[in-house]
């Protein structure tokens, strides 16, 4: 990565976050769907709930083509994360946190990369082709990145 | 020869550790390949606990590798159950990782090489396939890889009639595991080999040096979303013996080539179990668990056969079963062991021997009856999930010993025939960040 592209990313990363809290993207969780989304890149274009559950419970480390997913995450409190599990497979926060405690400290699974909010997470997702990632949805994310699933309340 | 055993394995380990938490300090340069492929991970978890017991004369252990002190000052302990974990591990790319993970906690062996749980390389050449080598968690039953961590279970810790007396954490060696998707099921199929080590207290001032070099374990696990089955084999051959127990052989040996009658027999049958070198150990396994999200419950069952009593052996299970009700999580817990070693007892017919020979065989028939378990546990307690890296637990244990069944416990001499009823009381703090 070259300055230039460092120092772009870097601004559009500030630029993001000012913006997401600025509309108070990140504290409505409770209404707005939620979508997930891959890099434009992929070929995968739509995914199950099943499918993307499997991904964030470790159960499975590839898109459905086959190819290897690199998940991101929220951190383990965000709202946004008991949000999305509770609408992709209706686990509480403190079941998944456990199941994830459990899979990392036995070495099964690597844990998921974590971000500390909706921007970074879209920029994680541009920048990695096997990426895949959920944010609240918003029209910021129309044509940047790939929506695969959209989570309604 | 134990030198030259932990040498070869630090040899093999060191650089693995090394390199795991060296590597941050690389900097700039570590994570900026981080941003492409690599990256870190870190994980600090841990337990502070403390339980209390009603008993005077009898302390209780959370697994055989720890002695505790004479018989608990006002039977309180906090380091039964206190531990901290330490995880580090190194990402290169989707095909391989490595990983260290140190546990500080209470036990007889006190060398640094026992509070290194793992230390591996994981390299994974297609996503269904997982193939470790190094030092591994010991992985057969459902709890076997995380059970230090007090976080991912309701209860305060693992049964103690199914876990307290199975302390083999991690094996050097390695593991294959393989992995089936099939829609909302998942397969996981895994098979280690290696050899492992720890050290035994045997009464106050004897130890058991453990060593194998041949162990092994299978194991199947069914996952669904609110499922999980999992059954498993293992086999254990340990290749040392406890030097308290040899002039106890020695003794047997004299009066097995005697060749009296009635005495000579018993005298060789009791030599054949008065061992634990070449001993095989077989466990077999079968767990399960539920979690709806709601309602969460758990029950093993297992065995383990030996081919000598002196080493443990028994019939072991439990169920628990909890329910969540927003961050509370009140829960039961039924577990017990039988051993599967017969009580022995003393005759008069040793008394040809001369004096001596009661004796023997009286020191005999108590280090055989020693590791016997025979006991059964009901609990009840509460979890509170207080934030998303905190637990707070409160359990009361009710522990039922039978005679001659108190390899859990560290108890008076005169204790061991009768039958007890300890009831404990225990708070523990788990976190994880």
């Amino acid at each position: 990565m070259d300055n230039y592209t460092a120092k772009i990313c870097a601004t559009s990363r500030a630029s993001l976050t000012v913006f997401f809290l600025l509309i108070g993207w990140v504290s409505c969780a409770d209404s707005a769907d939620v979508v997930v989304i891959v890099n434009k890149s992929n070929p995968v274009t739509s995914m199950s709930s099943a499918q993307v559950s499997d991904l964030y419970l470790g159960r499975s480390r590839t898109f459905p083509d086959g190819s290897i997913a690199h998940v991101i995450d929220h951190a383990r409190e965000a709202p946004l994360r008991e949000e999305f599990f509770r609408r992709i497979n209706g686990m509480p926060l403190n079941k998944v946190n456990t199941f994830w405690a459990r899979l990392a400290v036995s070495g099964q699974i690597m844990p998921p990369v974590t971000k500390t909010n909706s921007g970074d997470v879209i920029l994680a997702v541009q920048e990695d082709s096997k990426a895949i990632g959920y944010v609240e949805d918003s029209p910021l994310i129309d044509g940047v990145v790939i929506q695969v699933l959209r989570l309604h309340d | 020869m134990g030198l030259r055993y932990f040498s070869s394995i630090s040899a093999f380990l060191c650089p693995l550790i090394f390199f795991s938490f060296a590597l941050p300090l690389l900097g700039p340069v570590a994570c900026a390949q981080a941003d492409e492929e690599g990256q870190f991970h870190y994980l600090a978890y841990g337990t502070l606990g403390i339980s209390h017991d009603d008993s005077s004369n009898l302390a209780a252990m959370r697994d055989i590798s720890q002695r505790p002190k004479k018989l608990n000052l006002m039977n309180n302990s906090w380091v039964k159950d206190s531990r901290i974990g330490l995880q580090a591990s190194y990402q290169f790319n989707s095909y391989m990782d490595v990983m260290t993970q140190g546990v500080l906690r209470d036990q007889y062996d006190t060398s640094l090489n026992r509070y290194l749980d793992w230390a591996y390389v994981n390299v994974h050449p297609t996503p269904a396939l997982d193939a470790r080598l190094g030092r591994v968690g010991y992985d057969v039953f459902l709890m076997s890889d995380h059970r230090n961590l007090g976080y991912a279970y309701p209860w305060v810790r693992p049964p103690v009639e199914f876990y307290g007396w199975v302390p083999v954490y991690s094996i050097d060696g390695g593991d294959v595991a393989y992995t089936l998707q099939n829609d909302a099921v998942r397969w996981r199929f895994k098979g280690q080999m290696g050899r492992t080590g720890l050290k035994f207290p045997m009464g106050a001032d004897a130890e058991y040096n453990f060593k194998s070099d041949q162990i092994w374990s299978i194991s199947i696990a069914r996952e669904t979303d609110t499922w999980r089955i999992k059954g498993g084999y293992s086999q254990c051959i340990p290749k040392t013996d406890a030097p308290m127990l040899a002039p106890l052989q020695s003794g047997l040996a004299a009066v097995s080539a005697a060749g009296i009658p009635g005495v000579s027999n018993e005298s060789s049958d009791l030599l054949r179990e008065l061992t634990y070198k070449d001993v095989t150990l077989r466990y077999v396994n079968l767990g399960l668990a539920y979690d709806d999200g709601t309602w969460l419950g758990q029950a093993e069952l297992g065995s383990v056969v030996t081919t000598a009593d002196m080493m443990p052996n028994g019939t072991m299970a439990y169920i628990g079963l909890g329910r969540r009700l927003g961050d509370f999580t009140p829960f039961m817990l039924l577990s017990g062991i039988r051993s599967n070693a017969p009580v022995r007892q003393t005759s008069g017919s040793w008394a040809v021997m001369g004096p001596s020979g009661p004796i023997l065989q009286t020191a005999v028939v108590k280090a055989l009856n020693s590791t016997r378990f025979d006991q059964e546990t009901g609990s009840l307690g509460v979890r509170w999930d207080a934030n998303s890296h905190v637990a707070l637990k409160v359990q009361w244990d009710s522990t039922h010993i039978y005679s001659n069944g108190y390899g859990l416990w560290y108890s008076d001499e005169g204790q061991v025939t009768k039958n007890a009823r300890v009831n404990m009381l225990s708070a523990t703090m788990d976190f994880i960040f």
